[in-house]
């Protein structure tokens, strides 16, 4: 532990663990908003495309130039944009297809200059590997304040056209039809991306990039499903995810940076695809169980409304019962007076004959609004309704009710039981 | 100028530009970006695994890895209702992340680096020779595993033209008449993997896109019928890599990303010529 | 002819994104017959032909062809999906969509024999598209592409057709081009459902109708069918118990019917 002490008090490391966390933050905000719009890949085209911006810009200056970098990036980047548009609105080429091409070739072109480069036997020519996998530590205070000068015109632009891009992320045909230039605001929210690529390349690299556009807005999705809500989510996981790879690059100097906040990303993806409230796994799983478990508990009380229906029986030897609870659901019915067990017998209830008779009523509700309303033949209304009965609530049976005239009886005769 | 290189970009070329059609057909281009970057750790684990540059082992390696893709991909589409894109998105950059992770944590113990999986060692390819049994000849172990490739990937096509090309232009046609499209999808997928894996060492993991897309795309946008598409995308492909190639040596540059652009230009040159030739009201008027 | 239903659907309840968009559809469709599936947008017509052809899965219920599972029968039955489904720029002409109807999953592998060459032949002749056989399929009008769809639907050579809004896009000639080989179809002993939302036409067109809105409405012959009061209800908006349920069956992620039940 005591290397990693010498780390921090590095006279970079903090200037570092701050710049990356705020540059990915902002990176994460824009990428939220091409998330919403389904247009994630275009990250993943602008960030490969951009490479011989960044070469071209070593070589223009002759060294690690940030600022000079960035604008070449930037240049290359809007080029990227506006070359896959331009193909896809002059062949019959896809969107996606358009993306690949430009996105490989214009690497390619990128690995060519790379090259040059490498041979060229200027100074720093080694240290333009680290715009390809990112290298946080290797950025000075000067870098930093060039990047954040971007992000901070990003996080103004983006702060400008707020109100626009939430209506058009929530419903695009609603926005041009009330007069939205939605091509204008497609327009400057590319342009955004290609700043938030650039401003994100030397601490994540540009291989990587798209997964700070991509996936801080995947997993704020599922904690959230307001935008304001998204928004300070995604900053805040690709902030974190950006210390993270901050700290290794510190500790560990032969490793880059971008793979590592890739993958604390994708740890975190996978952690809120469990347990995230709004669609994990864990919940999707418990709400099968709970649904499962109300409806087994409300047939088995069903039944014994049945038998009573028939033989006005409210005692009934719990062995002898066709189909048995499960302890569960016995334990259920007892804790909430359903029933009252005697030994080897149990006692229905007033309160379990008031349930049963409401689950039978819904059931014969839905019977007769299939019956009625779908008009289907009698003998195909049961099915259904054995699962409807179930979900009919209150309010529910008050519409059904109504919709239906208080009806006496079912389709098959039986009558609908209200309470006495 | 070593014509073997040569010959190996071609033949490379050739395969992957063929595997690549398909998937463009189908629009799912940009599934080749996350094939080429997800088998990295395949590759890397194969190799740590083996200890060497074992071919099996790798093509293993890298074939659970492109379905690991595949399922995370799907997985998070349907599951946790992630949007399409953004499921290849995450999926790809997470699979590649941990690869070069691998790759860099190791790297003193497998011979590739950070630097081969994006550039590709295809001005190595010819170094390595085998002797061919009963002759004198040495051939490069490359031109023997890229030729390889070439020979299933065209016998599969040759086999699977029509099972491809329906599942390609009507998936609810070819359902309907008891044609899975499911199983066609993982074919035109388990293809374009296969051809991946081979290619990567040679031209990198981001150039592989540039052979199976963009031939591909340019010949569609020249030809009237499937198989005309499909002979002049292989006519693109070696075209591209030959001018390419040229362009690599004569500027001493990167000859995969060389490769990639040229073909990037032919795809422009193409496009041009055709919003040129619409613009000509002569032309119009005989159309 | 036997006396079998072309189709019978029992008890069918399918959901997108887990929310019924199609409830408890539960009709037969004669053979022989000319039969419109109608409805306003959105009533989920091509949802029950989906269904119908096991494109789709459905929550509840089966649909039976010819009395038959579809795998039995798949090939008396023939699916003309909706034109806008398919990219008009894949590299083929008419002759090779039109050869597509010659293809079966067990003669994927062997050769197109000059018999199929013949049927396909045939098939452009009787939508009067035999001069186009060798026209690049983008350019053709969207009639044009459509009696081309039909083409290959011919070529089949099936007793059931199933067609998803045929009529949309089309000028008026091909729509009585379309229209009369509709019916020289069905006087010739073929079963064909069509699924089209305009309710003028409807009446003059179809024999037999299914009038469709999220859930049946009526289903008969069409003099039977095209009462005010039936059309007012079709056309009159969803009805307030089905969408609500439907909600809570999507938020609840409730199933549609309980383990092992089985529709009967």
């Amino acid at each position: 532990m005591d290397s990693l002490w010498t780390y921090f008090n590095h006279p970079n490391f903090w200037w570092v663990l701050a710049g990356t966390t705020f540059l990915s933050a902002i990176s994460a905000l824009v990428g939220t908003f091409t998330y919403l719009q389904r247009k994630s890949l275009m990250g993943d085209a602008i960030a490969h495309g951009i490479l011989p911006g960044v070469a071209g810009g070593f070589l223009l200056a002759g060294e690690k130039n940030a600022l000079i970098i960035m604008i070449g990036a930037i240049v290359w980047g809007l080029l990227t944009v506006s070359s896959i548009d331009w193909i896809s609105r002059k062949t019959h080429l896809q969107n996606s297809t358009a993306m690949a091409v430009v996105l490989s070739a214009f690497f390619g072109l990128g690995m060519m200059l790379l090259t040059v480069v490498q041979t060229s036997g200027l100074p720093d020519a080694s240290g333009i590997n680290s715009f390809l996998f990112g290298q946080a530590a290797s950025m000075l205070p000067e870098d930093l304040l060039v990047y954040s000068v971007f992000a901070i015109v990003v996080a103004f632009v983006l702060a400008a056209i707020y109100p626009h891009l939430s209506i058009i992320s929530f419903d695009r045909a609603a926005a041009q039809s009330i007069g939205f230039n939605v091509r204008r605001i497609d327009a400057v929210l590319s342009i955004l991306v290609v700043a938030a690529t650039a401003i994100g390349i030397q601490s994540i690299g540009l291989i990587l990039m798209a997964a700070l556009l991509i996936t801080p807005a995947a997993i704020a999705r599922m904690w959230s499903s307001r935008l304001i809500g998204m928004l300070l989510f995604s900053g805040a996981i690709a902030a974190f995810a950006a210390g993270i790879g901050a700290v290794i690059s510190f500790t560990a100097p032969a490793m880059p940076t971008g793979p590592w906040i890739v993958l604390v990303l994708f740890i975190f993806t996978l952690i809120s695809m469990v347990i995230s409230p709004q669609r994990g796994l864990l919940k999707q799983f418990r709400q099968q169980k709970k649904n499962q478990n109300i409806i087994l508990r409300e047939n088995f009380i069903k039944r014994l409304y049945h038998q009573w229906e028939k033989s006005g029986q409210t005692t009934f030897i719990l062995n002898e019962l066709k189909d048995k609870p499960s302890k569960r659901t016995l334990r259920f019915a007892l804790q909430n007076d359903w029933i009252h067990q005697v030994g080897i017998t149990i006692h229905l209830s007033e309160k379990g004959l008031r349930e049963g008779r409401r689950i039978t009523r819904a059931h014969r509700l839905w019977e007769l609004y299939l019956s009625r309303t779908l008009r289907m033949r009698d003998d195909h209304v049961h099915p259904s309704a054995e699962v409807m009965e179930h979900l009919i609530g209150d309010d529910l049976e008050k519409e059904l009710l109504r919709t239906l005239g208080y009806p006496q009886t079912d389709p098959h005769q039986r009558d609908i039981p209200y309470e006495p | 100028m070593n014509t073997w290189v040569l010959i190996n970009a071609v033949v490379i070329a050739l395969s992957c530009s063929l595997a690549g059609a398909f998937l463009v057909l189908r629009h799912r281009a940009m599934l080749t970006d996350a094939i080429s970057h997800a088998v990295l750790p395949g590759l890397v684990i194969a190799f740590l695994i083996s200890g060497s540059r074992n071919t099996t082992a790798m093509l293993i390696g890298a074939f659970v890895f492109g379905f690991i893709c595949i399922f995370l991909v799907e997985f998070f589409r349907r599951y946790v209702r992630i949007t399409d894109d953004a499921s290849i998105g995450i999926t790809f950059t997470s699979l590649f992340a941990i690869g070069i992770i691998l790759v860099s944590r190791y790297t003193d113990r497998i011979d590739l680096d950070q630097e081969c999986v994006l550039h590709g060692e295809i001005t190595y390819s010819a170094l390595k020779r085998i002797v061919l049994p009963g002759t004198n000849w040495a051939v490069p172990q490359t031109f023997i595993s890229a030729m390889a490739m070439l020979i299933i990937v065209s016998i599969l096509i040759t086999i699977g033209y029509r099972g491809l090309k329906i599942t390609s232009f009507n998936p609810d046609y070819a359902t309907s008449i008891g044609v899975s499209v499911t199983l066609w999808h993982y074919i035109s997928g388990g293809i374009a993997s296969m051809v991946t894996i081979v290619s990567f060492e040679a031209v990198g993991a981001i150039l592989v896109i540039a052979l199976m897309v963009i031939p591909a795309a340019t010949a569609w946008l020249i030809s009237k019928r499937l198989p005309a598409m499909l002979l002049n995308t292989t006519l693109l492909s070696v075209s591209g890599s030959i001018f390419g190639y040229g362009v690599a040596i004569w500027l001493n540059v990167s000859i995969a990303g060389s490769i990639a652009f040229l073909l990037g230009i032919q795809l422009m040159m193409v496009v041009l010529v055709k919003v040129a030739a619409r613009r000509l009201p002569l032309q119009r008027a005989t159309k | 002819m036997s006396n079998v239903p072309a189709i019978d659907i029992h008890n069918l309840t399918a959901s997108y994104e887990r929310k019924p968009v199609l409830w408890e559809i539960d009709c037969q469709f004669p053979q022989g017959k000319l039969i419109g599936i109608v409805g306003p947008n959105g009533s989920g017509k091509t949802t029950l032909l989906k269904n119908i052809m096991g494109l789709m899965k459905p929550d509840s219920g089966y649909v039976k062809i010819f009395g038959d599972k579809l795998n039995k029968v798949r090939h008396r039955v023939s699916y003309v999906p909706q034109r806008e489904s398919v990219d008009w720029d894949f590299p083929a002409d008419v002759m090779d969509v039109v050869l597509m109807g010659r293809y079966n999953p067990k003669k994927l592998f062997s050769r197109i024999t000059q018999e199929d060459r013949d049927i396909a032949i045939e098939a452009l002749k009787r939508v009067n598209m035999l001069e186009f056989s060798k026209r690049h399929i983008s350019q053709l009008s969207g009639g044009q592409q459509q009696r081309v769809f039909i083409a290959r639907s011919l070529a089949q050579q099936a007793d059931l057709y199933l067609m998803d809004e045929p009529f949309v896009g089309v000028d008026a000639a091909s729509e009585d081009a379309i229209l009369s080989l509709l019916t020289e179809m069905k006087n010739n002993g073929k079963t064909v459902v069509i699924v089209h939302h305009d309710l003028q036409t409807a009446y003059e067109y179809f024999d037999y109708i299914a009038l469709l809105n999220t859930r049946l409405v009526a289903c008969g012959p069409t003099e039977e069918v095209f009462t005010s009061e039936l059309l007012q209800e079709a056309y009159g908006g969803r009805l307030t118990v089905l969408s609500r349920i439907g909600e809570l069956i999507a938020k609840k992620d409730f199933p549609v019917r309980e383990k092992g039940q089985k529709d009967n």
